[in-house]
């Protein structure tokens, strides 16, 4: 399967208000390729079945007022809470596209693992079993929980 | 002397561009150097001296560049050499004993190469607890920055998502970031909202050098160039928007945003507007063929010489060549020095050059005349006695060398050319460092100053300064540049020899 885009992961995770492990930090087409020093601290999630736009307000902060970024209006509390709204916890993405990866491998920012695109992994957001959790609803988009 | 471009006290450098760089993505960068407090990035974890200085956390400066990058602790700067991971980072000579405990402090620079630009990104600089001496600021690499046209140089034009008002291609959320030289662009936009390509939301938010021409909403909205939203003591400085509904607009309420030397032109709705209760300032501004050049209250709009249609010409604004002609007579010479401004003084225009603090411009362009060796050697044999001398080093590094700029100013100092000395009683002797110098670069330039000297080329001899006028002097590794700024010479030219060439050009 080939994919359109390629959504990057943070593999690291710097705690409450900093970027945390699983957020959707960037977004870029399929083969535009990454910097060496991206390719050590973010997942690249190759994927397809998901428009640039939609994936591309995956990487929106949350902010206090509770709204997505296209719904802001003047007088919202434009506060921002999380550096990501959405995130795929990494343990289920695996669990339903590449059981058996190593996730210490993963979040060693030594190491440019990079398991998916390696293996030629597509996650396909269109069949709704990737994993893009809401952190502020706490429900998933674009997903469900699929053991392979 | 006081560049519109400021950088941190000392700053991690990293590469932005194609895939050889570290950063493909500004997001990327913008997670990986959000850290809670940029004057404690770090602290050191044992006592350290000469090279190697043990520190708790390695990880933020691993991917860095290396001999560019710099660190300040306990006082001293230092310039990282490497990192040994998870326990120390190579360093430049510590000066006696740094003791455990000690912070590290470092802002962020990102510096984008011109690789295959134009880039289809955008970033919010949002969370590291920044101050005033140490933020997050992007830049283009040495030698790849724009020529005062968008046509040159890193150009970031995001397209694919519709912003809201809040949002734009830059978006500083944080304190104390800034965005210098870069063209940007906000694409594909269709909506009723108005964000901005540059947005500016949180204090003492700075914009220099910057470029943004051409971007428009094709819905019931519009495109801004600078947006404040608000940014509290927030500047806009050198800065060219052009040919979109809107140049610079201040939302919110409760701040003081300022916009110096900014040039818009051809906005379809407004140039310059304060659409809220803000403080909003101007200084040297141009406002030109808008629909509305101006709405609402800037602060003493006539004594801070700004311009309503005034007439003012551009070398080509069809093409968003935005420098003044030579032949403009409606912004040359006619602003404020604000070299002494209380709330942002500098004495550069949009392409870095150094401004006439006699006949300051209004707008992003400081005008320079050209001169040729003819010229100058028209300029017969008046009495001359220096009082300035203007060095401009154009190869080399840029700002975050300063250490090399350092260097530089030794060097140049070394061969006697200091105030007092060689340039006469009360001569100011400065350097300016516009783009890259490194060690290297360093050398190079005290070795032509040597082979000046050799040649009896010494600042007194050649008058770089005339009673009247303003000379501009540029080194090469192959040549010396001569450029007339303002008045007339009364110089003596000491002949040349052979070998050494002194030439005059136009400069934009």
């Amino acid at each position: 399967m080939t994919h359109d885009l390629e959504i990057a992961v943070s593999a690291v995770d710097r705690g409450p208000g900093r970027v945390r492990e699983g957020d959707v930090v960037a977004v870029r087409p399929a083969g535009a390729g990454w910097g060496w020093a991206e390719l050590k601290t973010r997942l690249i999630v190759p994927a397809t079945g998901i428009s640039l736009a939609e994936a591309l307000a995956l990487a929106e902060p949350l902010y206090a007022c509770g709204k997505r970024a296209a719904g802001l209006a003047e007088g919202d509390d434009r506060t921002i809470e999380a550096k990501r709204r959405f995130r795929v916890p990494l343990d289920l993405l695996f669990a339903g596209w590449a059981p058996g990866v190593d996730l210490a491998r993963l979040r060693n920012p030594g190491e440019a693992f990079q398991p998916l695109l390696d293996s030629g992994v597509v996650v396909d957001f269109s069949q709704r079993v990737a994993v893009c959790q809401d952190t502020h609803l706490g429900t998933f988009r674009y997903a469900s929980r699929r053991t392979i | 002397m006081a560049s519109s471009r400021k950088y941190p006290d000392a700053f991690v450098v990293h590469t932005y561009g194609g895939a050889s760089r570290a950063y493909t993505s500004l997001s990327s960068w913008e997670a990986d150097t959000d850290l809670a407090d940029l004057a404690a990035v770090t602290t050191v974890d044992a006592d350290s001296s000469g090279t190697s200085l043990y520190v708790a956390d390695t990880s933020v400066f691993g991917d860095c560049e290396f001999s560019r990058s710099t660190i300040m602790v306990s006082g001293q700067l230092l310039t990282l050499e490497g990192v040994n991971a998870g326990v120390s980072l190579t360093v430049s000579a510590i000066s006696g004993t740094i003791s455990s405990g000690a912070a590290v402090a470092c802002g962020f620079l990102l510096e984008l190469y011109n690789d295959n630009s134009p880039y289809n990104d955008r970033i919010s600089l949002s969370g590291a607890g920044a101050t005033s001496s140490y933020f997050r600021v992007l830049a283009p690499a040495s030698g790849h920055g724009h020529d005062g046209t968008p046509a040159t140089g890193v150009k970031v034009d995001f397209s694919g998502l519709q912003l809201n008002h809040y949002q734009g291609t830059f978006e500083l959320l944080e304190n104390h970031a800034r965005v210098h030289d870069l063209v940007a662009n906000l694409s594909g936009q269709d909506s009723a909202y108005y964000p901005g390509v540059f947005t500016l939301q949180a204090t003492g938010n700075r914009i220099a050098g910057c470029l943004s021409c051409g971007s428009r909403n094709a819905g019931a909205g519009g495109i801004v160039g600078c947006k404040s939203t608000p940014a509290m003591d927030g500047v806009a400085v050198n800065c060219v928007f052009a040919d979109m509904e809107y140049g610079v607009v201040l939302a919110g309420s409760g701040y003081t945003f300022s916009c110096y030397d900014v040039t818009v032109e051809g906005c379809s709705a407004i140039g310059f507007w304060r659409a809220s209760t803000s403080t909003a300032i101007a200084k040297n501004c141009l406002a030109e063929n808008c629909a509305a050049n101006w709405s609402g209250t800037w602060l003493n709009w006539s004594a801070y010489h700004n311009t309503n249609d005034a007439g003012v010409t551009f070398v080509n604004a069809a093409t968003y060549d935005f420098h003044l002609a030579e032949t403009d007579t409606a912004a040359r010479n006619l602003g404020l020095n604000l070299s002494g401004d209380a709330v942002f003084a500098f004495d550069d225009d949009l392409d870095g050059r150094l401004r006439n603090p006699a006949g300051w411009d209004m707008g992003a362009d400081e005008a320079v005349l050209s001169a040729s060796v003819a010229d100058a050697l028209a300029g017969g044999d008046s009495p001359f006695t220096p009082t300035e001398i203007l060095v401009s080093v154009l190869e080399g590094l840029g700002a975050s060398d300063a250490p090399a700029g350092a260097a530089v100013l030794l060097s140049l100092v070394d061969e006697g050319l200091s105030a007092g000395g060689a340039a006469g009683p009360g001569a100011r002797f400065s350097v300016l460092v516009t783009e890259g110098v490194s060690t290297a670069d360093a050398l190079a330039v005290g070795r032509i100053l040597l082979a000046l000297a050799r040649e009896g080329i010494l600042a007194g001899e050649v008058g770089f300064l005339g009673a009247t006028g303003l000379i501009r002097v540029s080194f090469s590794p192959l040549s010396v540049t001569v450029t007339l700024v303002s008045g007339a010479l009364g110089v003596d030219f000491t002949p040349l020899a052979p070998g050494v060439a002194l030439v005059g050009r136009p400069e934009g």
